[in-house]
């Protein structure tokens, strides 16, 4: 579950609402990381046994028991391990800087914390870092959605200017939709390459679907379609692949068909199904019917339903 | 005129349906679409067939139920890191109020197919509520098709049921059941 944590940040700023009922925060968990099946099934328990809702819970009584979460004490069975885990990652998106403390000495900090933050949403005084600025916009929005769109933005633009990563993120996406901000989608592909150098990588594949679907230019998005594929970015895969298939020279067929087998073996089943037609018609690749057969089938099983309307099943 | 059949495909598209999921979801409307195709050849009743693709944003396949032989279905991909349940009954609400008003002098049969993993990631309880005093809804076929993948069937089934008023009309990884709740009536 690496990026776990990543994951809960992102669901904690779009939907803090859903941490307290464990059956939407899955939801959220499956589809942020559908590909890590296998570890959806091991925290499937403990996310449903309610670790966040417990932990809010806390929060809200001011009554932080967190060894007795972290010891798995509230949970029985084979998922102690990841629940510790959930607890831990869940603590640090909670703003429950001082995780495992003793519970007295915990809520007289938290309580100190809550008061600190109170005076900053008053009084701005611009000497706090990118942290600090991010949590003082997550804690505009509530259950009931932002509390104060304003200061929201701000601080989240003032975090994203100063480098926070899920800050930039976010301030990019509301600057290309056009949410909260004035709608710019340059400054938004600024600010996603800035991700980029920040090591999220997967922002190529959307900086270059802006180009393509926002800006129009083919270039730039053929660009960083490229540099998205070069990165191992899956979802761009497929696409690059069927822009050089598209274009029909011999030279476009082989490099389609070195992209489609590495989508295929990140299971693609679109990839599958294009390969196969590569193979089948010798296109960029020597004509072996076999393998194209195999891959259609390999399609098939997985769901593509042109690959079962050829093969059955 | 004669009774006209509605039907109303609900389609969750959101990323946790990646793969087989969508890919048989996928199938089932494409062979659906063809067998009611047939239908309206042999019988020559008013079919008329509508779809909505849900995943954090909702898209009607066209503003208006379209009569069979012109309703085109293309494979939607699944996209979106949300299951907004909400905003799909919200919309399906207002389609079946305009739906009421625009067929008043006619007899109408609603048939409403969710199709989904069952996962929702949104607070849909008001909007359930909702659209439960409407009087199509009320009244329409509900069927909802789902998986039996262990990942998610336990909450499918708490979901789905609460959806539909019951566990009667859940289908869980049997197309050819859909087959026959739907085509029955044809025979």
């Amino acid at each position: 579950m690496d990026g776990f944590e990543e994951i809960l940040k992102c669901i904690y700023v779009e939907d803090p609402n859903a941490f307290s009922v464990p059956h939407r925060l899955f939801a959220y968990l499956c589809d942020h990381s559908y590909e890590d099946r296998e570890g959806l099934l091991k925290i499937k328990d403990a996310i449903l046994s309610g670790v966040c809702g417990d932990l809010l819970e806390m929060k809200k009584n001011n009554r932080f028991d967190f060894q007795a979460l972290y010891d798995g004490r509230l949970i029985t069975g084979d998922n102690l391990d990841e629940y510790s885990r959930l607890v831990r990652s869940t603590c640090g998106i909670l703003g429950f800087e001082d995780r495992f403390v003793p519970p007295a000495i915990n809520t007289e900090k938290e309580e100190k914390n809550k008061s600190n933050s109170k005076i900053t949403l008053r009084k701005d005084d611009g000497e706090k870092n990118a942290d600090e600025y991010y949590n003082l916009a997550c804690v505009q929005k509530t259950a009931k959605g932002i509390e104060n769109a304003e200061l929201y933005i701000g601080y989240m633009k003032k975090a994203s200017d100063l480098g926070h990563r899920s800050a930039m993120h976010t301030m990019a996406r509301f600057l290309y939709k056009g949410k909260y901000v004035e709608k710019d989608v340059k400054a938004a592909i600024e600010l996603l390459i800035r991700c980029v150098e920040d090591g999220q990588v997967g922002c190529l594949y959307e900086i270059a679907d802006l180009y393509h679907h926002e800006l129009n230019d083919s270039d730039k998005y053929f660009e960083f379609l490229k540099k998205a594929v070069e990165a191992d970015v899956k979802e761009a895969k497929y696409e690059l692949a069927m822009l050089y298939y598209n274009n029909g020279l011999p030279d476009d067929y082989v490099k389609a068909v070195q992209i489609l087998k590495s989508s295929v073996e990140d299971g693609d089943i679109n990839s599958m199904y294009q390969l196969a037609l590569c193979y089948r018609f010798g296109q960029g690749v020597t004509m072996n019917m076999g393998e194209a057969m195999e891959l259609l089938r390999q399609a098939a099983k997985n769901g593509h339903s042109k690959a079962r309307e050829i093969v059955g099943g | 005129m004669g009774a006209v059949d509605y039907y109303y495909l609900i389609i969750d598209v959101s990323d946790s349906m990646h793969g087989n999921k969508i890919g048989a979801v996928n199938d089932a409307v494409n062979n659906m679409i063809f067998r009611l195709k047939r239908v309206k050849m042999a019988k020559d009743i008013t079919l008329k067939v509508v779809s909505l693709t849900y995943s954090d944003e909702v898209n009607w396949s066209t503003p208006f139920p379209v009569d069979v032989t012109s309703f085109t279905y293309s494979d939607p991909a699944v996209h979106g890191k949300a299951s907004n349940m909400g905003k799909v009954l919200e919309e399906l609400d207002a389609k079946l109020k305009r739906q009421a008003e625009a067929s008043v002098s006619v007899s109408t049969n609603t048939t409403i197919i969710f199709f989904t993993d069952g996962l929702m990631t949104d607070d849909w309880s008001a909007s359930l509520e909702k659209i439960k005093n409407n009087d199509t809804f009320q009244k329409s076929n509900k069927i909802a098709v789902t998986f039996g993948d262990e990942l998610s069937i336990d909450i499918a089934k708490e979901n789905l049921s609460v959806l539909l008023g019951g566990e009667k009309n859940i289908v869980i990884d049997n197309f050819v059941e859909l087959n026959r709740v739907i085509f029955e009536q044809y025979k």
